[in-house]
């Protein structure tokens, strides 16, 4: 079956990433959460599927910390939907978390390439 | 925005979601039904989803409160007899208590006097004769006021008048006193005037001051009342003023008549008939009261025979009021201390009894995926409202034999409702003493969900082997069944690796805790297959 290969190629998400992966997706305009599902699939090449049970916690989460705001507005197939956008904090954060995640990839990279080969 | 708005919306974004996922896959060419299955499989458990979102609005544990008081509050009414006995015996308990408390409250408060602490009896004692509070008498009542001690000196006796009313005559108690009795006590009258001097002049002592109940309880609290006449013993007297309700009293006296001494009571110096009250002049100490009065008696003792032999004594009005009563008032105040400790000792007690009948509800809860922090405040919450176990008509249900607990409301599991219990629930009745092979694992759907794609699986009983549940768990997973699961193990086994593995991958809630209950479970295992609902 077509679904079940695609789940079984699927990369699970790191701990801690998915609000950083939300955060980025936002930076482009505001999104609604499929929307933001969909994008993170499109751009991580189908490799990331976020799970709707990870992802709206994380929307709501963001959202009470400030990072996101929300609205609800027609998409452009006239549908209404909650859009969420990044907030300047969250702008902030974002910078933070990608500062972070560099640092700590190319750690990694570091470690699991000693002889210096990019990966 | 309230809670049930936000519900709403949480819930009008989900279906948004969906709407737009059919939409989608329906574009890429697949059937209405087939899109909508795939996107509601995809979607996951909206319940759980919900719920945990729900947690991030950082009011979880007050809705939990709120859920476990509303749990204790409906167990409270399903064991009645527990709660009568639970609340007559805290209702005798604190009853007592603020009984005493009231009493001990109104008698230990400082008398509504100003500067209370300066009004004092004045007692004489004779040490040789054994007298101790005696009565003072005219001429050294006199000598007393002189002394330079006190601002203001009264004469008090007790008495009782004969009130008519219309035709109506009762009998009722009353304080004789002379004017600077009021100036002693520093008190405003209510209505009218205190006494004065001239009251007690002969032909001008027929007046009359009304106590605040009197004047309630005869006179209507009319506040005309001053000046109009009243009858005393035969005599008209007229009402010159009404004293506050405040007004602190000696016995249980409810009018006040000028005290006019007579020739004889006046000549006397062992005609001892009356109290003094005096309030102590400016600058005058208790003690330097007391050192003075002493002289002075002492000199009146030398001066004249009836004295001989007599000293006087000063007694706080304060300490007068309660005398004996304060250590009465304190033994029972700790007697009623003591019932009230009895009382909470015996619900402790019924309680405790109660708990035991309460494991198994514990072991549920935890088994229905409540974090062992999340049962417990479920538990004292529920004795704070005094509430009984109450597990004991589900206990009574299983005892007749129905051997499954009816159970499995998805994603609310921690606050199992005992109103859910009717629903047809598929259960799990996992066993702690379970072998290797055995079914031990069932996954559950519920009926009566609103949720449509849930119902879909009503009452769907998964059963496989313990070994093989990663599997499973993976299955139900990835099918996104809608199914809740519960897993049984010991404590250590693989169950519990299992456990935190598939909690990751699925989401799905968890047991920890397992119950006796085999026959249960192979009879429901018996059932879910004869129905075809068996999921392996």
């Amino acid at each position: 079956m077509a679904t079940r290969d695609r789940y079984q190629n699927r990369i699970e998400l790191l701990q801690g990433t998915l609000d950083m992966l939300i955060l980025k997706t936002l930076q482009w305009g505001s999104q609604h959460g499929y929307g933001i599902i969909q994008a993170i699939r499109v751009s991580s090449n189908e490799a990331l599927q976020v799970e709707t049970g990870s992802l709206y916690p994380a929307l709501h989460r963001l959202e009470r910390q400030g990072w996101l705001s929300a609205e609800w507005k027609q998409t452009e197939s006239n549908q209404r939907a909650k859009y969420y956008r990044l907030t300047a904090a969250g702008k902030k954060q974002l910078v933070a978390e990608h500062e972070r995640w560099t640092k700590f990839s190319s750690a990694i990279a570091g470690i699991m390439n000693p002889n210096g080969a990019e990966s | 925005m309230t809670r049930r708005r936000r519900d709403r919306d949480l819930q009008e974004e989900f279906e948004a979601h969906l709407r737009m996922a059919i939409r989608d896959r329906m574009e890429r060419g697949q059937s209405r039904e087939e899109a909508r299955d795939a996107a509601l499989a995809e979607f996951g458990n909206t319940r759980l989803m919900r719920e945990v979102t729900r947690d991030m609005w950082g009011w979880a544990s007050f809705e939990r409160l709120l859920q476990d008081l509303g749990y204790g509050a409906r167990m409270l009414r399903k064991n009645l007899g527990f709660t009568v006995v639970v609340v007559l015996t805290l209702a005798l308990g604190i009853g007592a208590n603020t009984a005493i408390y009231s009493v001990i409250h109104a008698a230990l408060a400082p008398l509504a006097i100003p500067d209370a602490s300066r009004v004092v009896l004045v007692w004489t004692e004779n040490a040789k004769r054994d007298w101790h509070h005696f009565p003072a008498s005219v001429p050294d009542y006199a000598d007393w006021k002189n002394s330079g001690v006190f601002s203001s000196l009264g004469a008090v006796t007790e008495g009782g008048f004969n009130l008519r009313i219309g035709d109506q005559t009762d009998r009722i108690n009353g304080l004789n006193i002379t004017s600077e009795f009021f100036a002693a006590m520093a008190v405003q009258p209510r209505l009218g005037r205190v006494f004065q001097v001239e009251d007690a002049q002969p032909g001008h002592s027929a007046v009359a001051i009304l106590s605040d109940a009197l004047w309630n309880s005869r006179f209507g609290a009319d506040p005309s009342v001053v000046g109009t006449s009243v009858v005393l013993d035969g005599v008209p007297h007229t009402i010159v003023g009404v004293l506050p309700k405040t007004f602190p009293k000696v016995g249980q006296e409810e009018i006040y008549a000028p005290l006019v001494f007579t020739a004889a009571q006046a000549g006397g110096r062992s005609e001892r008939f009356f109290q003094a009250v005096g309030r102590l002049r400016e600058g005058v100490s208790f003690a330097a009261a007391e050192r003075r009065m002493a002289e002075l008696e002492q000199g009146l003792s030398k001066q004249f025979t009836e004295d001989a032999g007599h000293s006087v004594a000063l007694q706080p009005i304060e300490d007068a009021a309660v005398e004996d009563a304060r250590a009465l008032l304190l033994i029972l105040f700790g007697a009623v201390g003591f019932v009230l400790l009895i009382a909470c000792a015996n619900i402790a007690n019924l309680l405790l009894a109660r708990g035991t009948a309460r494991q198994r509800e514990m072991a549920l809860r935890v088994a229905l995926g409540a974090r062992p922090m999340e049962a417990l405040p479920a538990v004292s919450h529920r004795e704070h409202i005094a509430g009984p176990a109450g597990w004991r008509c589900r206990n009574r249900a299983l005892a007749r034999g129905h051997s499954l607990y009816h159970l499995l409301s998805p994603g609310r599991t921690p606050q199992w409702r005992p109103d859910h219990a009717e629903l047809k629930c598929a259960a799990f009745q996992p066993d702690p003493f379970v072998r290797h092979g055995d079914p031990v694992w069932i996954g559950a759907g519920v009926a009566g969900l609103e949720d449509e794609r849930e119902r879909r699986h009503e009452g769907r009983v998964a059963v496989f082997d313990w070994r093989r549940t990663a599997a499973f768990a993976r299955r139900v997973c990835s099918e996104r069944s809608g199914a809740d699961v519960g897993v049984a193990g010991r404590r250590g086994s693989n169950a519990a690796k299992f456990r935190a593995n598939a909690r990751r991958q699925t989401r799905l809630r968890f047991a920890q805790r397992s119950y006796r209950a085999r026959g249960a479970l192979r009879q429901a295992v018996r059932d879910a297959r004869k129905a075809g609902r068996l999921l392996r």
